[in-house]
């Protein structure tokens, strides 16, 4: 398995913290700049979470497209695929957003996101004290390297990268 | 039943055909004419974020209760198929759907291009793969339809 990038979002909807392991095709060539690439992921899901609770065939009480949403209403999405790579999405109750994008024959990784909210997101910078909320993560010293860590440990990240 | 709808979607963004087939929470007409539309940007949005060269658009959506099955033509018409999680063989029904398309639309000679299809043996058609497919999977992998199968002797 092999995963090119990484966003966080916090609740407001601001990208706090942004990784790439592996990106062949430049932010240049895509949205123009980092920052307008964090914002346009953020349209992505933000329009794909609404999109999919108006679709939802179980819930017989949804409201029309374009009614406010709140955090947790409603069918959510976990992934999307598209021909060569796969975006596994989760929005935790408290508003964060985690975004992966990895291989395209990756499996089911909410698993994964969980546990990466729970050991990385919540040990690291949630209880540390010297954290201030809202402030991009990239400030913490030691995430990068954890995260790194922890997806190798899980086998989600492949040494060798180019080539593929 | 494992399909509960169907949208087709033209090179532009607009929606030239929907159908349920389940009697499941339905969406009325204006919300899926936005939905078509919605779903053309977000499947180029998509290309155009992704860290790898060569992106053609999203194939594939998973949500909680259903999934979405998208398969984009060469000419740019998108077919999507809202099913449940774990409905077999869908790529290969996309693509049955797509040899309807050519046979039944495309070439009826009152039907232009780009416009919403009102063809009836389309629907027909459909409505027989449809009910076969959730029949079982032996029905769609067997055979097609009984004018397109005899077409090929």
């Amino acid at each position: 398995m092999v995963c090119y990038n990484i966003y966080i979002f916090n609740r407001q909807g601001a990208c706090i913290y942004y990784h790439e392991w592996f990106r062949p095709k430049s932010v240049k060539q895509g949205a123009g700049t980092l920052a307008d690439d964090q914002k346009q992921m953020f349209g992505l899901f933000w329009t794909l979470s609404n999109f999919c609770a108006t679709l939802d065939p179980k819930d017989t009480s949804k409201q029309q497209l374009g009614a406010p949403r709140k955090i947790g209403q409603g069918c959510r999405f976990h992934s999307f695929t598209t021909n060569n790579y796969k975006m596994h999405f989760l929005e935790t109750p408290s508003g964060f957003k985690l975004v992966l994008n990895t291989g395209r024959d990756t499996g089911d990784a909410r698993e994964l996101l969980g546990a990466l909210y729970d050991e990385l997101v919540v040990e690291r910078c949630i209880k540390n004290p010297a954290y201030v909320p809202g402030s991009p993560i990239t400030s913490l010293d030691g995430f990068t390297p954890a995260l790194t860590a922890f997806l190798k440990q899980r086998g989600a990240l492949v040494a060798a990268q180019p080539g593929h | 039943m494992s399909i509960y709808s169907m949208y087709v979607i033209s090179k532009s963004g607009g929606l030239i055909y929907n159908k349920d087939f389940a009697d499941i929470a339905k969406v009325d007409t204006n919300d899926a004419l936005r939905l078509a539309s919605i779903w053309h940007s977000l499947h180029a949005i998509a290309g155009q974020l992704s860290p790898v060269p060569g992106c053609t658009g999203i194939e594939l959506l998973e949500a909680e209760t259903f999934n979405l099955h998208c398969f984009q033509t060469l000419t740019g018409t998108k077919f999507l198929l809202v099913v449940e999680p774990n409905a077999p063989y869908i790529p290969a029904v996309l693509q049955r759907i797509y040899e309807l398309y050519a046979d039944y639309v495309l070439k009826n000679p009152f039907y232009e291009v780009e416009q919403v299809i009102k063809c009836e043996l389309w629907d027909e058609a459909l409505e027989a793969l449809v009910r076969r497919q959730g029949a079982g999977p032996g029905g769609l992998v067997m055979g097609g339809s009984g004018a397109a199968a005899s077409m090929y002797g």
